[in-house]
């Protein structure tokens, strides 16, 4: 008997990639006798092909399905595919602009359709691709995260949590992309720190020939102020109390106004309040029931509440806002600042701090519930 | 317009058919086991849990393997932006999907980051070459349409109750190991069992026999049965290449597929003071071995080896065959070096054309020789003005370098 003198991995892998396969091998539930071991494969998104994390979380997962297997359990190491969501609508989105047409070109109909056949394409390839590893999960049951019952789970489980009154709706400061024009959840937005500028701005005092000078690195944001603030304990600014700002092209009168959660150690001590585009300010607001004003539209264009500057980009606005204050005398200064911003964990674009309303999930209790599980060891991680 | 989670965190029993009460459901509700990288364990682990306790009453599985992300050797995440990442087709076609497979279980440190490089996939590689060298090797000997039973000889040769003990500890590790999570010791056990055990001593010390037609089916039975049983061990890490040899093994096979084999039990032997003779052995023959390469005697040159205790023919046989050293009764009284093995002395008597006392100082010239390059490198390691300039590959190879020289250092000071 003899084996060929040398190993060719591509014959013998593409023969019992096959075998295993046409056999059904790893179907579930052949024996009922036996005890079960449940894997869950993480379904991979369907935004691209496979990557070497992929392979080495599958290469693990293979391994214990069939180490269990060998020892006699009815191992169900179920797959499947993630629809990713927005993200896979920026990738086919990406691809429509090489030919030169954006979604709206399409319209809502044949953009789906389009999406789902860059999702046929790479679910195919993503499921050769497991099988090339040598992936031994129950094919049988393969699932995608919007398959028909998958979907009804979903509804099911939002239907369940409204009832019980854990979603509600409000207008809430949210992080938005003005790309994608959709909200991110703190998870996706990716904080970097950047090198940007700390403006200080005079607003003029109302009736009066004085000035108060507050400091802010989005400086495009004051056609939506509603108040200026300075700590309580700060005598700088007390002589202001109850006194009206008057904001620069707008002419909002802005009450000045004393609030705990300033810094006076930031810039001048006082700062601009802009309710609809800060979550910090969004909450000083809603304490002194201040007014809200959106600027931007979702896509972040100025909207008719930034008068003159209507139609303008955020960040082509703060360019001329700036431009404009100089020239009215009303910029003191620029200073170097270390900004943090945050970014849309898939298109890069730098996310906008907008009011919007939207659906809401109360998870305190359950992420208590689930940490305590964690606590008593239901749950194990390893390593711990 | 719903957050992607909303769906994945019901992921564990969408999938099974909830929210109707299936069988699948009670069947496979809750799971085992999940496996993640760490950086999305809060996006979806957690809200996974969650999800199962709220609308289930039952955590979805019952442990967590998290494993680290991959990062090239400037610990940059690997990512198609960055160039860094290569296409794992491409590997597979360059070093075997178990290749593959079984480098990255080896380097992938228990949770941690994992280092990449492409380098590091010949590990795999080779390990695959060595298995299907080393069954080749056996199957040459066994004629057509022959067949074996899966039983132990009678009488087992010194090497075989000692690679029987090997591989029950073997197998003990790699289910500890696999049961705690320990993936890279999994990797490690099975990789020196095979390396060091089984093709660098059995196989070598079993080819007198596979060459002795007398001898020939007991020494395959024994050695083809203990292959059969590392197949077994390794599937779960190298699939492909396992199931291939395992249809040519000659027994009798019920299942159609190793996968589906029984994973094997220890064999019910304990041959503990073989074993003990066999590791002893195998210190000598290495003692041979570099003495020969040290005090450049060539290797199939004899060499008396003097050892107190009577010693088996088999261990004798061994020796000579491995080492060409030859067990004499009579202590040498001239030209001859003694060692301390595992508290026995075993005395080297040379032949007849080296001068030991001239050898020694010979070795001692070189041991000095060594020592002032090393200090040379030191000196070179403490000059700040090198170490501010020299690009850190410099810097590395440099002390690569150093802790070469002093590995054959110590090595040297062994023998004089």
């Amino acid at each position: 008997m003899e084996l060929p003198k040398k190993y060719n991995p591509k014959e013998v892998e593409s023969k019992w990639e096959k075998f295993w396969i046409e056999r059904n091998l790893y179907q579930a539930g052949k024996d009922k006798d036996k005890k079960t071991f449940v894997i869950m494969m993480p379904p991979p998104n369907v935004t691209g092909m496979l990557h070497m994390g992929h392979v080495l979380n599958n290469t693990l997962q293979d391994m214990y399905a069939r180490y269990k297997r060998m020892k006699g359990y009815d191992v169900l190491w179920l797959p499947g595919i993630d629809h990713a969501g927005i993200a896979t609508q920026n990738v086919v989105e990406k691809e429509l602009k090489k030919e030169g047409k954006s979604r709206f070109d399409l319209g809502r109909e044949k953009f789906v359709e389009r999406v789902y056949k860059w999702k046929e394409k790479y679910e195919d390839i993503i499921i050769s691709q497991l099988r090339r590893l040598g992936c031994s999960c129950d094919w049988t049951r393969y699932r995608f995260t919007m398959d028909e019952k998958l979907s009804k789970a979903v509804l099911t489980a939002f239907v369940k949590l409204y009832e019980k009154g854990s979603i509600y709706k409000g207008k809430y400061i949210v992080n938005w992309c003005p790309r994608c024009e959709t909200t991110l959840s703190d998870e996706e937005v990716e904080r970097e720190e950047i090198e940007g500028k700390l403006y200080y701005i005079k607003y003029k005092i109302e009736n009066e020939d004085e000035f108060i000078t507050v400091a802010t690195t989005r400086p495009e944001t004051m056609l939506g102020d509603t108040a200026v603030a300075y700590h309580p304990s700060d005598q700088r600014y007390k002589k202001f109390k109850g006194k009206y700002a008057i904001l620069p092209f707008i002419g909002r009168k802005l009450p000045i106004i004393e609030d705990e959660a300033v810094d006076p150690d930031f810039g001048t001590g006082a700062v601009k309040i802009t309710p609809s585009h800060d979550p910090a300010d969004f909450e000083i607001a809603k304490k002194h029931s201040l007014e809200f004003v959106t600027i931007m539209d979702t896509k972040g264009i100025i909207n008719e509440n930034g008068g003159e500057f209507k139609g303008l980009d955020r960040f082509e606005a703060r360019e001329i806002i700036v431009k404009k204050l100089k020239e009215m005398g009303q910029l003191d200064k620029i200073e170097d600042y270390k900004i943090n911003i945050g970014k849309c964990y898939r298109c890069d674009t730098i996310i906008e701090p907008y009011l919007s309303e939207q659906w809401f999930l109360k998870m305190k209790e359950m992420a208590k519930k689930a940490y305590e599980a964690g606590e008593k060891g239901e749950v194990k991680f390893h390593p711990s | 317009m719903l957050d992607t989670w909303f769906s994945s965190w019901l992921w564990p029993f969408s999938t099974l058919g909830w929210p109707d009460e299936t069988e699948d459901l009670k069947r496979y509700y809750p799971g085992s086991l999940l496996v993640s990288a760490w950086d999305i364990l809060f996006f979806w682990v957690a809200r996974m849990i969650m999800a199962g306790l709220e609308f289930l009453n039952e955590i979805p599985f019952t442990d967590v393997l998290i494993h680290g992300v991959l990062r090239d050797e400037k610990r940059r995440k690997l990512s198609k932006s960055l160039g860094n990442s290569p296409d794992p087709m491409e590997l597979f076609d360059r070093y075997g999907v178990d290749g593959t497979r079984f480098s990255l279980i080896s380097i992938a440190p228990e949770g941690r980051d994992i280092i990449f490089s492409e380098k590091k996939m010949e590990i795999g590689r080779n390990f695959c070459n060595k298995m299907w060298n080393a069954a080749r090797l056996l199957l040459m000997y066994v004629k057509e349409g022959e067949k074996f039973e899966r039983n132990i000889d009678k009488n087992p040769y010194l090497e075989d109750k000692w690679i029987i003990m090997k591989f029950n500890k073997t197998l003990k590790k790699v289910e500890e190991n696999l049961e705690k999570f320990d993936y890279p010791e999994v990797a490690k056990s099975i990789y020196h069992f095979f390396w060091s055990h089984y093709c660098d001593f059995y196989l070598e010390s079993i080819k007198d026999r596979l060459k002795n037609e007398k001898e020939r089916k007991n020494a395959l039975n024994i050695s083809l049965l203990i292959m059969e049983n590392f197949l077994k061990l390794s599937h779960p890490l190298v699939p492909f290449i396992t199931e291939e040899i395992w249809h040519k093994l000659p027994f009798e096979k019920k299942e159609e597929s190793i996968s589906i084999s029984e994973w094997p039990e220890e064999f019910n032997f304990n041959f503990e003071n073989e074993e003990k003779e066999m590791d002893f052995l195998i210190d000598i023959i290495s003692l041979v071995r570099e003495i020969k390469g040290i005090y450049k005697i060539p290797l199939k040159e004899e060499i008396n080896v003097y050892i107190k205790e009577e010693k088996s023919e088999r261990f004798k046989k061994i020796l000579k065959n491995l080492s060409y050293g030859n067990i004499v009764l009579k202590k040498p009284d001239r030209n001859f070096l003694g060692y301390m093995i595992d508290g026995e002395e075993i005395i080297i008597e040379f032949p007849e054309k080296i001068d030991v006392e001239r050898e020694k100082e010979r070795i001692k010239d070189e041991i000095s020789e060594l020592e002032r390059i090393i200090e040379n490198i030191d000196k070179k390691l403490r000059n700040p003005d090198f170490l501010m300039k020299a690009p850190q590959k410099v810097i590395t190879e440099t002390e690569n370098k150093k802790k070469k020289f002093e590995e054959k250092l110590k090595a040297l000071k062994r023998y004089v």
